[in-house]
Formats: structure tokens, sequence, C-alpha cells
């Protein structure tokens, strides 16, 4: 269903080609700003950079969106490339347009909206990047044997492997890990193997994109990159940390156009607006107001959808709800109908993203028992909170949106929890045998509930349920709430069915 | 003498606290007692209570003690972090309020001997030896179970210093002694001026500080890492390195903290290894700042976003902030 469309003429029209905007990633705080040019064709325009760098890109006046593409900006503003900070010019960045994700009915997801809305001008460059400890043992080590047709040649000394090293080799000798051998040897190993290792990947990656159904044209290609050992991600010897990206190519120098799409749905399903702000997106009326509407009995009682692992709930009418129930879980409140509109589309791209559910659960719940199927979403951004739980309102009682909310924090910034807690007067003593359990120290949870609350005030209704700190991961501070997994089995089949239903009608044999 | 072991050597009965400050602790024991009446306290706050009746009152009005009979105190007698009440502050806390920790049992014990100098307690004392771990430290792995490779460091010189004292207090044992000293000389240095100056408190008790002089090198170069224009940070922003990998933190956005516990620390480091005119510019810009502006503290920021990450002012800050202004007239 076409709820709206992208206005890519009118709104440079307005705008006299200028694409300006605000981005928060990572808590960081950017801008983004271009001038662009264009020509109009038949039936499309062709746009690019007023300063003649980058490609000319060629659009349509307008684009339809409908919920597939809606979908898609939601995945995309999750986990689409942001770009990166201009040196030049801080705070501002340069968006280029990229995708990371491995489960392969989202990339293949990916790959055709990136080809609804650029057409055949683009190329793809799927990359795998590991960090090269993965071949120091487990599965890797059995690849690279089997590679070598087996057994692995002996590491050689750095010296020989490389004589003239580099500076980013020299900052990697000069770091100290807590690892079983030195840096120089694993340094050497890296160099040694490179060659072998790329390899192995991109054969891997290769093979996974066409199982995943994705034809590739003489100019995409398949590539892999290594990370010098344990540099980011592993910590052991066999240890993965693993980064699938989609690039996109011809389009260089369109990503602030590209991210101004995403911006103005975003804000304009959460102000409710029918037009965008700069006027770039227009919905067929105020986004709350169109869509599918979803009759919640009927779509679990006869969807495709509507089922986990060949079992359907049972669903009764009680005054102005319907109180549903699936076996082995507990009863729970649903409103009778749900409006599939851009904003639930949105969320359901935004949810696959960001959601704290294993992707690979979702696809496999309609053929298997349904495990890990928890509700969870992490974000340092009011905006992604307030439409997710919005969202959530429209199928369930307030209540049920959410069990309960914590701070994570990484460790960048431990010494600053240290600190708070000696302003109050005690020591942070951690949870969890690594210390990435629930913080112990009751003091310094409470001294950071105000900043959450503060940053995100869609949680001030649900103030009580907040838990704790939990140190974990590596980077900022960060929100994360939950739902109960009775919420899940409800959400998870409207979500699929909102994304995928036009391209897969069938999950049970398609998944 | 009130000294307490986050203010070494610090009789707080004769540090003049400004008007302004008065007020607000006035204003902040008022609250905590408030809360008390609703059974939510931790033993933390007790503390900063009994500190600031001692700074503003000389002695202690309300009945501590009492407080953690009626909400602190195990069935089997021995002081909490947290009082249940104040442990339901967190959605599903659960069981996990009922901590005994070093700290806990410091601040019982510290309450004590303000009553009695002479108060010893062989349960205390008891359960105290039996936090000590094998590698030296204390901790009591019922409350965190997390390995020593993750605790953060001034959690094991802090409760190792409250432990020294409460132990020594109770029998002065040399061979207790060696085994204090030969676990702190083994400890490398950390990036934490907290940390060090919790070491230098044990070395303080052991009687054994003229090790701060093998050390004093790399404590100076710690200490001038940690300064800013007008006082100190606990760390320096550019020394935040990836535990595990070693390689630096993307720290661009990352702004230290003028904290006046840490610029407290700065200065009792400095002092012990002979003192620095450096630092004791730095500290004195701090007074002067604090003078012209008695509520200029500052609290963390994440990155780019506005709200606080976390309080900037507390009561340990004012006190720290008033004993930096007491010495620098001393």
């Amino acid at each position: 269903m076409v709820l709206g469309k992208i206005n890519f003429l009118d709104f440079l029209k307005i705008q006299h080609g200028k694409v300006t905007g605000k981005i928060v990633t990572d808590a960081k705080l950017r801008t983004y700003l271009a001038d662009y040019k264009y020509v109009e064709n038949d039936g499309s325009i062709t746009v690019y950079r007023a300063d003649g760098t980058g490609d000319r890109v060629k659009l349509p006046k307008s684009l339809d969106l409908d919920e597939s593409l809606i979908a898609f900006l939601g995945i995309y503003s999750g986990d689409g490339a942001k770009g990166s900070e201009d040196k030049n010019n801080k705070g501002v960045i340069r968006p280029t347009i990229s995708f990371s994700q491995r489960e392969p009915h989202l990339v293949k997801f990916a790959f055709d909206n990136f080809r609804k809305i650029f057409g055949d001008q683009i190329r793809f460059t799927f990359s795998l990047g590991e960090d090269s400890a993965y071949f120091l043992d487990g599965e890797g080590l059995k690849l690279l044997r089997e590679y070598y047709g087996g057994t692995v040649p002996d590491t050689l000394p750095l010296a020989e492997v490389k004589p003239k090293i580099n500076e980013k080799d020299e900052q990697y000798l000069a770091e100290i890990r807590n690892v079983p051998l030195s840096n120089d040897v694993y340094l050497a190993f890296y160099y040694q193997h490179k060659k072998a290792m790329e390899e192995i990947l991109s054969q891997s990656k290769k093979k996974e994109v066409l199982e995943g159904g994705i034809a590739l044209s003489e100019n995409d290609k398949v590539v892999a990159s290594l990370r010098r050992p344990f540099k980011k991600g592993a910590r052991l010897p066999g240890g993965s940390s693993r980064s699938d990206e989609l690039h996109v190519g011809g389009v260089g120098k369109i990503g602030e156009l590209f991210i101004k799409i995403i911006h103005e749905v975003e804000n304009s399903v959460l102000q409710d607006d029918e037009v965008s702000e700069s006027g770039l997106i227009q919905w067929n009326a105020k986004p709350s107001t169109i869509g599918q509407k979803i009759n919640i009995a009927e779509f679990f009682q006869e969807d495709p959808y509507g089922q986990i692992n060949g079992k359907r709930p049972s669903i009764k009418t009680e005054a102005h709800w319907l109180i549903g129930k699936w076996n082995g879980s507990r009863d729970i409140k649903l409103h009778k109908e749900v409006l599939l509109d851009p904003l639930f589309n949105y969320v359901a791209g935004l949810y696959l993203a960001e959601g704290s559910t294993p992707k690979s659960s979702l696809f496999a719940m309609y053929s298997h028992s349904a495990s890990g199927l928890n509700l969870g979403f992490t974000s340092s951004e009011d905006i992604s909170l307030q439409l997710l739980i919005r969202c959530l309102r429209s199928i369930f009682d307030k209540d049920e949106c959410l069990t309960t909310w914590k701070i994570k924090v990484g460790s960048q910034y431990f010494p600053e929890l240290v600190v708070i807690g000696l302003k109050e007067g005690v020591p942070m003593l951690r949870g969890g045998a690594s210390g990435d359990g629930k913080l112990r120290t009751i003091e310094i949870s409470l001294a950071l509930k105000p900043w959450a609350l503060d940053v995100a005030p869609t949680l001030l209704e649900y103030e009580d349920r907040f838990s704790h700190v939990e140190p974990t991961g590596a980077g900022l501070a960060r929100i994360d709430f939950s739902a109960s997994s009775t919420v899940s089995r409800w959400y998870f089949p409207l979500l699929m069915y909102a994304v995928f239903s036009e391209a897969y009608p069938n999950p049970v044999e398609e998944f | 003498m009130t000294n307490h072991i986050f203010y070494n050597d610090v009789n707080l009965e004769k540090i003049q606290v400004l008007s302004e400050h008065k007020k607000w602790l006035d204003q902040w024991l008022e609250r905590l007692l408030a809360s008390i009446e609703d059974g939510e306290v931790a033993a933390s706050q007790c503390l900063q209570g009994v500190l600031i009746e001692l700074l503003l009152n000389k002695s202690m009005k309300v009945d501590w003690l009492g407080v953690f009979n009626n909400l602190l105190m195990t069935n089997e007698g021995l002081p909490m972090a947290y009082s249940l009440a104040y442990g339901k502050k967190l959605h599903k806390f659960d069981a996990q309020y009922e901590q005994v920790t070093v700290h806990s049992i410091h601040t019982f014990w510290y309450i004590n001997k303000l009553i009695d100098s002479k108060f010893s307690d062989s349960k205390l004392t008891k359960v105290l030896s039996e936090f000590w771990q094998p590698s030296g430290w204390y901790y009591n792995p019922q409350v965190s179970i997390t390995t020593e490779r993750y605790r953060m460091r001034v959690e094991l010189f802090m409760s190792l210093a409250m432990a020294t004292e409460i132990l020594l207090d109770t029998e002065e044992n040399e061979a207790f002694k060696t085994k204090i000293e030969a676990h702190i000389m083994t400890e490398p240095q950390t990036n934490y001026l907290s940390a060090e100056y919790f070491r230098l408190v044990s070395l303080n008790k052991i009687n054994k500080t003229q090790y701060i002089t093998t050390i004093a090198t790399k404590l100076q170069e710690l200490l001038l890492a940690c300064s800013l224009e007008r006082g100190f940070s606990d760390f320096d922003v550019k020394s935040k390195v990836d535990d595990y990998m070693g390689t630096a933190k993307r720290v661009g956005r990352d702004a230290a903290l003028v904290s006046a516990i840490s610029t407290l620390h700065a200065k009792q480091i400095s002092e012990s290894l002979g003192g620095n005119s450096e630092i004791d510019g730095i500290v004195e810009s701090f007074n002067k700042s604090h003078k012209s502006n008695p509520f200029s503290f500052a609290a963390f920021k994440m990155r780019d976003l506005d709200p606080d990450f976390g309080p900037s002012i507390t009561p340990h800050e004012i006190i720290a902030t008033n004993i930096l202004s007491n010495l620098s007239t001393y």
C-alpha cells in the first residue's frame, strides 16, 4: 500500500538544492550539509553536488513510500552508516551510504530497497570484516588448515614477513593486551596469512549472499578485510568480531540527501505531520490515520504470519479489548484493531535493526518453537524509544509496553562511574564474574537515573521500573528497556507481517 | 579526633565551613532525616550525615547507631549498606539490597568509635578477616563475585585501607602490617588519584610511608596528568584504554572533571611526596574559584548530551572543598 511519497524534485526546488540537518549518533551531536544541483529529465531528475564532486545520481521526481520502503528507512536508521566526521570541519559529518547487517533476509531486503530508490545505476560491495584472531583457533583455524591443505605454515619472524612496518603497526606493537603470545608474533601471523584469510572470508560471504537470493551483477563485488589480531572485539584466539557491510557505489556525495529522507520520515511520523518540515516527505494524510487496518483476532486466527511454529493463540473479547493467550503464556489485553501506519512500519524496521531479539529467532519462529523471543531495545536518544513505545501502545495496554529499564554504560565511562561513586562516598561494586552484571552499588544507579529521564522523557511514565546501571560493553551510556515475552509473541508476528508479507507471502516455507 | 579515612589526618571539628555551604548541608541533612522516617537509608548516607554534624555542630546529635540498629542490620547483627526500603528504589533489586560490605562495616565501626574511642567488636573483626582474599584484597564475594581483574582499583584500595584501619585498631600486629606492606608494594600503580590516595592511607596506617618515595616519580607524573587549570580530576581522560586490547579510546568528546575530592587527594598525595609548588598552585586556583563561586561544582556529561551524567554537588564535594579552603589558611 502506498502511504505517501518522497518529493525529490519539489524538495530541491523549495530548498534551492540545500540539504542540511542535525544528527545525534552515539551521543555525538553533529550536522550535515550539502548543496545540490539537479537537472530535470523525463520522469526523473539527475542530482549532483553543486561543487561538481561525487556522482551524478538519477532519481525519480517523486518516489512512492510503501510499507516496505518505510520499514527499510527504519532499518537504515538503526543499521545504516551515518558517516564520519569531517577532519577539516569538526562537528560536520559526511554521510556515506552503507548498511551493516548479516542476516541474509535483511541484507536482501536492503538490497531490494536500495534498488527501489536508486534503480540500476548503483553497484554493491558486500564486505565482511573480521578480527584475524578468529583464525588463531577454533573454527577459523580449521578453515585456515583446509585452505593450506592440512597444515598451517609456522609463523615466520615479523622482520621477515613485514620488513618495513608502518605507523599503525607500530601503534599495535606498543599496545598492551592480555593475550597468550606477544604482539609481534600476532602481527607476523596477520601479515603472513592475510591473503589466505581474505580469500576464505570472501568466499564464505559470497556463498551467503547467493544463498540469500541476491543475484550479483558484474559490477557488484564481495570482499573481505582483516583487522590485526585482538584489535577490536575478539579477546581470545579463535574469537570473532565480525562486521558485515553492504556498501552502495554510484551514489557518491548523495549521503546527505539520503539521511535527510530518513530524518524527515522519522520526524513527520513523530509529530504526525502530513507534510514533513522541509517538504521532502508527503503522506497521503496525517500519518496516524493511514495504513492497512489489521483485525487482530482475524490476523492471529488466519493469516500465515499470525502463527508461531504452527500454533495459534486463543482470543476472546472483553468489552473494548481482546484478551489473548498463547499456549504456555499468560493472558494479555490487546486492542481489537491495529493500524499499520507509517509509524508502525518505521518502528518495525528500527526494531529489526536495533532490537535485542536475535534476528534469526524472528525468522525461525514460524517453523520452530519460540525461544529467545524477548523484546528489548537500546538507545541513547528519546526519539527511538518514544516511537517504539507508541507503536506498542497501539497494540497493548500501556502498562504492558515496558517491564523494566536500565542504563548500560560501556568501559570507556567506568572511570566516570567510579567518580560518581566517590562523590557519594561509595566504591563501585560490579556484578557478575566479568563485572558486566547488575551494579551492586545502588547509589550510583540512583545517581544516574535523572540523567536517563532527562535524555529520554518518554520513560517518565515508567520511572518506577528503573532497575539498575549495568557496566557492559565498550562505549557510551545508553538506555535499555525490555518488555515481557508475552508482549513479544504478539508484536513480532505483526512486525514481520508489516515488513516482509509483500515479498514473502508464506513465512513458514520462505524463512 | 574525628578524622575519617576519606579525609585522612583532618579533624573535622576544626574545619570552618562557608555559610552558603552550611545551609546546603543543613537542608541535605533534613531531607535525609525525612527519608529515614520512611525507612529509606544507606550506610553511605549515614556517614555523610555524621560528617555533616561534625562539621556543623561539632558533635553528633542524631542517633546514627539507632538508625543502623533499626534499619541497617542483618538478622545476625552485621551492618548493611542499604535498608530494605532503600533497596526498593530500584525495580526488582529484591534481596540484593542486603549487602554487608567492608564499607558498611567501616561506617558502623567509625560511628561507634566516635561515641566510644575504645569501641571494639570481635564479630566485626571476624567477619572482616573472613573478607580477606588470598590475593591480599578485602571484599565480600557474596555481594560481588566479580573477579579481581575486573574490580575497580579504588574499590580494592579503599576496602584495603578500611580493613587495615579496623584490624590494626583491634590489635597492633606486626605480621599483619608486613602482610599489608608486601601486598601494597607489589600492586602496580594505577591511573587514578583516588586509588593512589587510598594506597597512601594504608601505608600511613602501617607506618610505611617511606615506600611512597620509591614510586614518587610516577606519582608526580600521575598528579600532573590529572591536573586541570583549577583543580584535579581523578583520572587523565587521555589514559583511557580498552581493558583487553590496550587500544586507546576515542576520547575527543570526553571531558575531565574538576572534583574537590580529587583535588584533596592530589594535595595529600603531593604532601606525602614532600610537596610541589605546581600542585599547590593548582590547589590554590581551586580555592580561589570556589571562594568567588561557592557552588561551582561540575557534573560529567555524556559526550554532547546536555543532561548531567551524575551529580555535581554532594556532601563529600562540599566537605572536601571546605577542607581544602581551611588547609590553605593553616
